[in-house]
């Protein structure tokens, strides 16, 4: 046990240390947020205008919101694996000594390390500024950390359908596009009519973009928020399963084409 | 006819691959461009195909500058790069060479003749339902060649063609590359490692090291050198029981190489042969005694260590 | 000869999209699935935005689902012709170039051609009718086409400046932001662009083209611009595709002169 922690341990340092190096190219990902914020804030001014919206709450939201979901190209965990899977790398992956899920989660790790570093200024702002209290980022931090795992879990295990189906770019756009659509990233859920809320509780999408964000600007109580933690690792606990499952019998069916 | 004219390439790194080269091939020449690894032979070929521009100077292909004009003389080239694939990877053989032929805009009739042709060959008929990414590494390469020999060019260049090829195989594409050297009189540039081949194939040798071409000559005359080479006599010994005879027989024979508990003597005749292993066998407890032809890759070493102690 | 060729490559290339198809079955369908389900996300929006009261004024419910439908046929254009001009930094960057240069098609092209979808562009031609028809909106053939032109000419500006940026690879550095940045231009096609105050709203019809992504298509189908305006609008447009164009002339010669390769 000791020794497969170790593995995951220095891998993880490893890549720490890498994009420490090339740390521009994390923030990099963050380039399409400016773009969005900008259409944001002109929409819900424009909207506000004439309707009653709370303009300061949607602006932070969809920061917020878009902080998470543009927080690591989560596209390419699925994608990486496809080509993997297509171009016969994963050859490569099955006569090492480590589980195939470990170079791509020590990665993911790494990365999410050193990318938490833009939360600080941010909670720090909200805080001071009165918007937010302490308890609410305390669970903030944990529900997005949970959150965060689920969101790989839902991606590698989408990757494992290539040993299925080889190509899987359509199984990622439909995620993509359910994920879009009942994660609150599209629009805060509680707007939404109540029929649709009841739907985005199917999915666990939610779990990473809407509950963590919605804890921190609503100061949620903190039963919900434990109801909504406990929910959350159950999901993960799923998925973890459910990715097992489909590694397991795809090992069986796979196909390993020549690199 | 092919001419390179003072050409240097310098990297953004300021890395110096390629210094100051001149040659020409003539028409109709089948030329091996030879060289240690990073010697500079891909880069060479990437200037003389207008991929890369020269930082100096300037590849002409039948008088016309190939980095500048490089779409004119497209239809007249025929370029294999090294692990490099052109094939669209999820469609098949045969899609993929209607693709070539639609975009040479080659007729039905050449394009059949030419597949029948090449499959003589290289038998590249049987790959063609198979979806290129399914293949096999040598099986590709077949199919690379394949597609640039569809139209016919003029010239070809082709990057270390015969790696992933079986034995069979290999013997096809030289056949296959001298036939149609003969019928189109095609110029032909190789880069290979495969020294052996030489003879076989190419009329030219290009040499190329430390970014400076070191032999520019006929395959014949590099032959004679590597054949003027002679053989290696290895002998493997227990003990040494005469030091001062041992000394005399290698001051005698000075080409010799000594390694641990043997040594290697290179001969040039029968009697030469005879009279080392007599000494030999006076001054050491002999354990096993080989003789072999003289590797040609180790004889092609030593041809560019030469070139580069004289240059 | 010239137009055989174009037939013959033409055919070639929709015969390659079919045999796609036929091999990843499973793939086709989900992407087609997925197509709907991001429609009924940007519907849904809407909806929920006109249910909760939220207004965009000088914009009905009926006239947003013009809007929507045009912003699919800018999709549809996007995603199944111009979209893949942002990951041509790969195929520079992984020296994929070098096979490509010795071909008689030009590279770009190359690139573009066979990457298109027509059964996702015939698809998505459907998308937008559906969405017109229930609309309720009683439009002008002619300026639909026209407005559909339009949409076209700005996802081939579009498909100029990600070109452009994909350029940045023949100094060397491997970008992936590139293709981020590159997309990030169609958020410009999400919601009409008469949010922005007016000297946001110049940029977007002079130096970059956002506005003609759906904006101005969808002004000029509902007939919410005087005539004169449209013209004027209009050259905005070939003003852009002026300067785009001859920028990315000059951005390709210079990368090329620039380019070096990689590996043996």
């Amino acid at each position: 046990m000791k020794v497969l922690v170790d593995k995951y341990l220095v891998l993880i340092k490893i890549y720490v240390a890498e994009y420490k190096v090339h740390m521009a190219a994390i923030f990099f990902k963050l380039v399409q947020l400016p773009f969005q914020m900008f259409m944001y804030l002109f929409l819900w001014a424009f909207i506000a205008k004439t309707s009653n919206v709370d303009y300061d709450y949607m602006i932070l939201y969809y920061l917020l919101t878009g902080m998470l979901s543009l927080a690591y190209p989560f596209l390419h965990i699925s994608i990486d694996i496809q080509n993997d899977v297509m171009e016969g790398g994963i050859a490569n992956s099955l006569v090492r000594p480590y589980n195939y899920i470990m170079p791509y989660l020590c990665k993911y790790i790494a990365w999410m390390c050193i990318y938490s570093i833009i939360y600080v200024p941010v909670l720090i702002g909200l805080f001071v500024f009165g918007k937010v209290n302490f308890l609410s980022i305390i669970f903030f931090i944990f529900s997005s950390v949970i959150g965060m795992f689920i969101e790989f879990m839902i991606w590698f295990s989408l990757g494992l359908l290539s040993l299925y189906f080889e190509k899987i770019r359509g199984f990622i756009r439909i995620i993509g596009a359910l994920k879009m659509i009942v994660s609150g990233s599209l629009i805060p859920l509680y707007i939404m009519p109540e029929t649709f809320q009841k739907l985005t509780m199917i999915f666990p999408f939610r779990y990473y973009i809407y509950i963590p964000v919605n804890n921190l600007l609503n100061n949620v109580s903190s039963f919900v928020s434990f109801e909504n933690l406990i929910a959350a690792l159950i999901w993960l606990i799923l998925l973890s399963m459910f990715a097992f499952l489909l590694w397991t019998e795809g090992k069986k069916r796979m196909q390993v084409n020549v690199s | 006819m092919i001419k390179v004219e003072n050409v240097s390439k310098i990297y953004k790194n300021n890395i110096s691959v390629l210094n100051n080269i001149n040659f020409d091939i003539a028409d109709g020449e089948i030329v091996a461009l030879l060289g240690h690894n990073g010697s500079g032979k891909s880069t060479l070929l990437k200037c003389m195909t207008g991929v890369i521009k020269p930082t100096c100077g300037k590849v002409l292909i039948d008088d016309i500058d190939i980095f500048k004009y490089q779409r004119k003389m497209i239809k007249n080239m025929g370029v294999v790069f090294n692990q490099k694939p052109s094939f669209i990877v999820d469609l098949s053989v045969k899609d993929n060479l209607l693709f070539f032929k639609t975009i040479y805009d080659i007729d039905d009739e050449q394009y059949e003749d030419m597949i029948d042709t090449i499959d003589g060959y290289i038998d590249i008929r049987s790959l063609y339902d198979k979806q290129y990414r399914k293949l096999s590494f040598g099986e590709r390469v077949k199919c690379e060649i394949t597609s640039v020999m569809l139209h016919k060019p003029k010239y070809l260049f082709l990057d270390e063609p015969t790696i992933g090829l079986d034995y069979n195989a290999k013997e096809g594409l030289y056949a296959l590359l001298r036939d149609y050297n003969k019928k189109y009189n095609a110029s032909i540039i190789i880069i290979t490692h495969e020294v052996d081949y030489i003879q076989s194939v190419c009329n030219h040798a290009l040499i190329i090291s430390g970014g400076n071409i070191t032999y520019n000559n006929s395959c014949d005359i590099l032959n004679e050198q590597l054949h003027q080479q002679g053989k290696t006599l290895s002998i493997k010994y227990e003990y040494i029981k005469d030091n001062m005879k041992m000394k005399k027989l290698m001051e005698k024979y000075s080409e010799n190489k000594v390694n641990n508990q043997s040594i290697s003597f290179t001969i040039y005749s029968e009697d030469e042969k005879n009279n080392i292993l007599s000494s030999c066998i006076e001054c050491m407890s002999v354990l096993e005694i080989k003789l072999e032809n003289i590797n040609l890759r180790e004889v092609l070493e030593d041809v560019l260590q030469e070139n580069k102690k004289s240059c | 000869m010239y137009f055989r060729k174009i037939k013959n490559l033409a055919k070639i290339i929709v015969r390659f999209r079919l045999s796609r198809y036929k091999s990843f079955k499973v793939d086709t369908i989900l992407n087609f699935t997925s197509n709907l389900l991001f429609l009924i996300g940007t519907i849904l929006f809407w909806y929920i935005i006109d249910d909760a009261g939220f207004i965009v004024d000088g914009w009905s419910y009926n006239e947003l689902l013009v809007f929507i439908a045009l912003s699919e046929m800018f999709y549809g254009f996007e995603q199944n012709i111009f979209s893949v001009a942002s990951v041509f930094w790969r195929v520079i960057y992984t020296g994929k170039l070098d096979t490509q240069l010795v071909r008689p098609m030009e590279p770009r092209r190359r690139f573009m051609l066979l990457n298109i979808d027509y059964i996702g562009l015939f698809i998505s031609f459907c998308k937008v009718a559906v969405i017109l028809i229930y609309a309720q909106i009683r439009l002008n053939f002619v300026k639909l086409i026209f407005s559909i032109c339009i949409i076209f000419l700005a996802n081939y500006v579009l498909m100029l400046i990600r070109f452009i940026i994909c350029y940045a690879s023949f100094w060397g550095n491997r970008l992936d932001s590139l293709t981020q940045i590159c997309d990030s231009f169609t958020k410009f096609n999400k919601y009409p662009l008469i949010i922005f105050p007016k000297f946001v709203r110049v940029i977007f019809q002079t130096i970059l083209p956002f506005y003609f992504f759906s904006t101005y298509p969808a002004q000029f189908l509902l007939g919410k611009m005087t005539v004169e305006n449209s013209f004027i609008l209009f050259l905005g447009l070939i003003l852009n595709i002026l300067i785009w164009k001859y920028i990315n002339n000059f951005m390709w010669k210079k990368g090329r002169a620039n380019y070096e390769s990689i590996s043996g």
